[in-house]
């Protein structure tokens, strides 16, 4: 399957399945709150997927989000992660973990933000 | 304590530099040459502009109006909002003391166990209190004219004296509806109070001036700025790292940090912060998810009751209090959530010294002690009393009047 990739977005791949995220709005300020909408794609053969759990951290700093988003589906078959906040200036890195039947697999992105 | 004599050459030769700017055409880049870096340079910027333009809050309908406006500056100064009738929100948050008392904690029926906080910018929060346990500044306002250690009111109290104040009924009834119940007058004077408290603005500092000069590429205006205060916001925006909580115009990200502050109240008892904080706002009846939010029709993401659905409740909130914006500082102190430091120098060297075994072993793993000379003590706090309008250790005056 190809997924088109909207203007802004970014594409994660890994084993099972492809994914494109962007985050309205953007770009990620800091204390500003944010969504990311996210497109899975599993790749032919792959395990139907289950589920998708959307997080961050800063990895450097030992710590997470002081929030946890709210997941819900955007109704054309993606994903909208409301909520979302980074109350600090860094790197972050942004986590998907998607749940297919069986097994699991976690696709990231770093970026820093200002 | 002054600067070393190496640093006040080099200090000198940068403002010899920047004098020397002003005669060719100005540029940001050149002054990135001076005694800051683009990184540097970069940072003091994200602290601008100042004043932010006007704020709205979506979950007060007083918010902007400006008979509501009027009428809880009134309100703020009215003894007749406490249960004894005796103190008022002013005789804590007083007006010429940037909005605190000078105590170490507040007195207000009895004594509170926290250090009374400036309101100046307060419109801008997202968190109100030093534990934010209110999502809202009218919910924050609520609290103490109902707590029996702040002004000890009740519901019934504070919608009769509404109702004995045509004025005030003129105000409010077109605003909030006919026949209102006790308790939503109550409401009521609280986000009248702080539709008033949302337009009050610090005033702008010798800080801003140099940012903007920065900004513009101005380096004529940019050597006007006090060699110490420079030295002091190089280690504010470098190796202290300051910006990573104090962030943007504010000075604030509006969330909560451990820095090694004692959390012990009295013997046996603890004020445990953040983490009673989240628990106070997850329950509270007047909170962005109760009946008296506002806000209507925001879409899914951008409602403001999102913050307080998606909070969540950790173990290393313990002993979190609210990052406080730096702005005005002189005129608020003792600091820190106890008022345990008197001065900003030892606020500083409390950064200085910082005692890492005091912080959570699964907190983040962000601060260091930062190891100051004595010159640069000097320096950070000379940077930080540039935030402030005027020097410290003066009283307010006309100047520091809070703009609106």
């Amino acid at each position: 399957m190809q997924a088109a990739q909207a203007p802004g977005a970014t594409r994660l791949e890994a084993q099972q399945v492809v994914l494109i995220y962007r985050t309205q709005p953007q770009p990620i300020r800091v204390g500003e709150r944010f969504s990311v909408v996210a497109a899975l794609c599993p790749r032919a053969g792959a395990a139907a997927i289950k589920g998708l759990a959307i997080d961050a951290t800063m990895p450097e700093h030992r710590h997470g989000m002081n929030y946890a988003p709210v997941l819900r589906a955007d109704g054309v078959g993606g994903w909208i992660a409301d909520g979302m906040l980074f109350h600090m200036p860094g790197r972050w890195q942004l986590s998907f973990d998607v749940r297919m039947a069986g097994r699991s697999e976690r696709l990231a992105a770093e970026f820093d933000v200002h | 304590m002054r600067a070393s004599p190496g640093a006040s050459r080099r200090a000198t030769g940068a403002l010899a530099i920047a004098v020397a700017l002003a005669t060719a055409p100005p540029s940001t880049a050149a002054l990135a040459t001076d005694d800051f870096d683009a990184d540097e340079i970069a940072r003091i910027v994200s602290h601008g502009p100042w004043p932010p333009p006007p704020v709205r809050d979506p979950s007060n309908r007083a918010s902007g109006d400006a008979g509501a406006i009027a009428l809880g500056q009134r309100l703020f100064s009215d003894p007749a909002m406490s249960a004894a009738g005796s103190i008022s929100c002013a005789s804590c948050h007083d007006p010429a003391r940037r909005f605190t008392d000078g105590k170490a904690r507040a007195i207000g029926l009895a004594a509170h166990d926290r250090n009374t906080q400036g309101l100046l910018d307060a419109g801008d929060w997202r968190w109100f209190g030093w534990d934010g346990g209110a999502d809202t500044l009218w919910a924050a306002t609520l609290r103490p004219l109902l707590s029996p250690v702040e002004m000890g009111s009740d519901p019934a109290s504070i919608a009769e004296r509404l109702r004995r104040d045509p004025s005030a009924m003129r105000v409010i009834e077109p605003l909030f509806g006919l026949r209102l119940d006790d308790e939503s007058l109550a409401v009521a004077a609280a986000k009248s109070i702080a539709a008033w408290l949302e337009t009050l603005r610090s005033p702008r500092t010798a800080f801003d001036a140099f940012r903007d000069a920065i900004a513009r590429g101005d380096a004529a205006q940019a050597a006007r700025y006090p060699a110490a205060a420079r030295r002091g916001l190089k280690l504010f925006a470098g190796r202290g790292n300051c910006g990573t909580c104090h962030v943007g115009p504010a000075f604030s990200n509006s969330e909560f940090h451990d820095i090694g502050r004692p959390f012990v109240v009295a013997p046996g008892r603890v004020d445990p912060g953040r983490h009673a904080g989240i628990r106070r706002v997850q329950r509270d009846r007047y909170n962005l998810l109760g009946p008296f939010n506002d806000e209507r029709g925001a879409a899914p993401g951008r409602a403001r009751a999102m913050q307080t659905r998606t909070v969540v409740l950790q173990h290393r909130n313990w002993g979190e209090w609210r990052t406080p914006t730096l702005r005005g500082l002189c005129a608020t102190a003792p600091y820190m959530h106890d008022g345990s430091l008197p001065t900003l120098r030892d606020v500083v060297r409390h950064y200085s010294a910082l005692d890492l075994d005091r912080l959570h072993a699964d907190g983040e793993s962000l601060l260091r002690p930062l190891e100051l000379s004595p010159s640069e003590i000097d320096d950070l706090v000379a940077f930080l009393e540039t935030l402030s309008p005027s020097p410290c250790g003066t009283m307010a005056n006309a100047d520091e009047e809070p703009t609106r």
